[in-house]
């Protein structure tokens, strides 16, 4: 089996295998219920967040027939400026004025001489707005009584334009280790229970010993890479059908203060979950190869649950300080690339090529595991009894099995 | 069970392979495998072949390497030194999309559905999808599976999952059949039934190989046989020709009436290559070298008064086995 027709076959089997784990996994009813779960917790997550945070504060003002004339106009305006949605109702007079407030159904009320009344507390965001609109109808009024032209009066009170840096923005800064610390957990989250169908799916095929009927078909790299690309399939499926749900969610609630990036975080969270689930997936499937029980399964895919434990924990170092420079270089290595990545892109303006050295070296990575995993899955898969050293399985040196007495 | 051979779709590939070859000529041919598990020797330059379309079994004691050779086939073991060859050439992808393995450790996905995983067998083997959903369909059908199509392999009987574990083996038609161990676990009638599908399959011109330790079941079921012993094949050939050529034969001598104790101890004491099994007063068991003329035997045994039987037996094959793997 050399050259094309080797690879050809290979690639046969493969989707054939991938196909068959696709659909097992896409038919479960587990599938189907986190489905339906992370999907509504995504879109809830995000809409109730939009309601609490995103939509403009609404006010209702009293003006009376006594107050000043423009008033009721500087309101709205000011109101408008500062984002906020106010309405502006007249009222006959002072004491209805005064009823309204005290039944609460307008929040102030602006009576003659610029008078402007409260229930208790001035709310604090309305508060700015009515004074300014009361300073603003007052002034226009002595500025007439003194002669000066409605013209002149407007161009004297245009709005100044104070331009304002903050050099650290704090809200944007928030929202984005939001989106960050949300990505990670995403991340390990998936991989994780990925990586983990794929170690009980190696560990059953060998326990079931259906292994052996299988490999006599075909090869163990189209039986690893067909098991990978199928579980990683309906991986990717739920977790591109939750990134889009949170996209729309996004879209149609628009709530405020999204950094700029939020958008194509979420592709770029795609992306890194395929290289990480292929890279830790190819650990979990050649290791579990190693194990003939499902008890023994954990035990053997310990090492890589404890290098995606650690990298998660680093993760939280990386939040803290991204602009570190052995995050930059933790973020360009392989097994750490797919959760350290994603995390400075949201967090800082990573340059590109070191987005595309990570990918290269991903990719490189995940082709000599592909490699390493097959020669190991061949020599570990036919093993049965106790759970194999990987030294052993990287030599081929397992005793033979020995058939049972009959 | 079986149902008459149903007609077989890969007969032109066969014909296509093997059609300079003549009738009886091996067409699997395993030369001096070895292959060494850190300090144990499975294969220890074990070397057979198998002609066309015959029936072989494969015999030996418990790690004598029937497994191991039979996973070479398959390239599930790769061997650290030796071939195996089909058809006259190195045995690669080509030839196992055309092999057919039941291994001794069966194995099925116990939830899927008994008619799709058949199917599924059947496309990893190169079928078409609707090749193999017909090709299970048959063979459900003749192996008495009919009406299970849609029952999960965990919820069948253990002899129903013994039939899709063969129809999983037998869906693409191959051209060489291994069984490891096929008749293990199965009732007296299952086991006729496996007989005769492995005999009309041999008709029709699959090779089948198979290894058994239920001796007298092989010695009704297959004309040749290969003994394996500590890895290495330590006798094989039609069993006519083993019995033939076997060192010592079987001999009974029975008497009409009790001639006390130790009777056959009368005889002359010059027959060498004559030794005694057991004996009561009127019968008495010996085996015989190859090497002893049997008419100074008969002599011998007239001597004695009241001779009604004079048995002469070849060796059955649990005594050819014995002895070839007693060395």
């Amino acid at each position: 089996m050399s050259g094309d027709t080797g690879r050809a076959r290979v690639l046969r089997g493969l989707m054939l295998v991938a196909r068959r784990e696709l659909a097992v996994r896409v038919r479960s009813t587990a599938f189907r219920v986190s489905t339906i779960i992370l999907l509504a917790v995504t879109v809830a997550g995000i809409a109730i967040t939009a309601a609490l945070t995103g939509h403009p504060q609404r006010f209702t003002v009293a003006v009376t027939a006594q107050a000043p004339p423009a008033v009721a106009a500087a309101v709205r305006a000011d109101g408008n400026a500062a984002g906020l949605q106010v309405m502006v109702v007249t009222a006959a007079g002072r004491a209805a004025a005064v009823r309204s407030v005290e039944q609460g159904r307008v929040t102030a009320a602006v009576a003659a001489g610029g008078e402007i009344i409260w229930k208790a507390q001035p709310n604090s965001t309305l508060s700015p707005v009515l004074n300014a609109a009361v300073q603003q109808a007052i002034i226009t009024q002595r500025a007439a009584s003194l002669g000066l032209s409605a013209d002149a009066t407007t161009r004297l009170l245009a709005p100044v334009r104070v331009i304002v840096t903050q050099l650290h923005s704090q809200s944007q800064r928030t929202a984005r280790m939001i989106i960050a610390d949300v990505g990670i957990v995403l991340m390990f989250m998936a991989i994780s229970v990925y990586g983990g169908y794929v170690l009980t799916g190696v560990v059953e095929e060998k326990s079931s010993r259906v292994v052996e009927v299988l490999l006599s078909r075909v090869p163990p790299s189209s039986l690893l890479g067909g098991k990978i690309a199928g579980i990683g399939l309906a991986g990717l499926a739920q977790f591109v059908a939750v990134a889009a749900a949170a996209a729309a969610t996004l879209l149609i609630t628009r709530p405020s203060g999204l950094p700029p990036g939020t958008y194509t975080a979420i592709p770029a969270l795609v992306l890194w979950f395929v290289l990480g689930f292929a890279f830790y997936s190819m650990l979990y499937g050649s290791l579990g190869a190693l194990a003939s029980r499902t008890e023994d399964a954990q035990a053997a895919a310990g090492p890589v649950i404890a290098l995606l434990i650690g990298i998660y924990a680093l993760a939280f170092v990386a939040i803290a300080n991204p602009g570190a420079r052995w995050i930059t270089i933790v973020s360009m290595l392989p097994p750490s690339a797919p959760i350290i990545m994603p995390l400075r892109t949201a967090l800082v303006n990573v340059p590109a090529w070191q987005i595309v050295t990570a990918v290269i070296l991903m990719l490189a990575a995940i082709y000599s595991l592909f490699r390493a995993g097959a020669r190991l899955y061949r020599n570990a898969v036919l093993h049965t009894g106790a759970r194999l050293r990987l030294r052993e399985a990287w030599h081929g040196e397992p005793a033979p099995p020995q058939p049972a007495q009959h | 069970m079986i149902t008459p051979g149903t007609p077989r779709r890969h007969l032109q590939d066969r014909v296509a392979g093997t059609e300079s070859r003549t009738p009886g000529a091996p067409v699997l041919e395993v030369s001096h495998l070895v292959k060494r598990y850190g300090g144990v020797l499975a294969l220890d330059g074990c070397s057979l072949q198998v002609p066309a379309g015959h029936l072989v079994g494969l015999l030996g004691p418990n790690g004598a390497g029937k497994t191991t050779v039979m996973r070479t086939l398959f390239g599930l073991v790769l061997p650290d030194a030796g071939t195996v060859r089909w058809g006259g050439r190195p045995v690669d992808a080509r030839s196992w999309r055309r092999f057919g393995y039941m291994p001794e450790e069966r194995g099925l996905y116990p939830a899927m559905r008994a008619g799709e995983q058949i199917a599924y067998f059947g496309r990893l083997s190169g079928l078409s999808t609707r090749d193999a959903a017909a090709a299970a369909g048959r063979w459900m059908a003749r192996l008495g599976l009919a009406g299970r199509e849609d029952s999960r392999i965990d919820r069948l009987s253990h002899g129903n999952q013994q039939r899709v574990q063969l129809a999983v083996a037998l869906v693409h038609d191959p051209d060489l059949l291994v069984l490891d161990e096929p008749f293990a676990g199965l009732d007296p009638i299952a086991v006729d039934a496996l007989a005769a599908l492995m005999h009309e399959l041999c008709e029709a011109g699959t090779t089948v190989l198979f290894s058994s330790h239920q001796l007298d079941l092989v010695e009704h079921l297959c004309e040749d046989v290969v003994i394996l012993d500590k890895g290495r094949v330590v006798l094989a050939g039609r069993l006519s020709e083993l019995r033939a050529r076997a060192p010592r034969r079987r001999l009974e001598v029975t008497l009409a009436d009790d001639a006390g104790e130790r009777w056959w101890e009368r005889w002359s004491p010059a027959l060498p290559g004559v030794h005694v099994v057991d004996g009561d007063a009127r019968r008495v068991r010996l085996t015989v070298d190859r090497s002893v003329d049997l008419g100074k035997v008969l002599a011998e045994a007239r001597s004695t008064a009241g001779l009604v039987r004079f048995d002469f037996e070849p060796p059955s094959l649990s005594e050819i086995f014995r002895e070839a793997v007693r060395s």
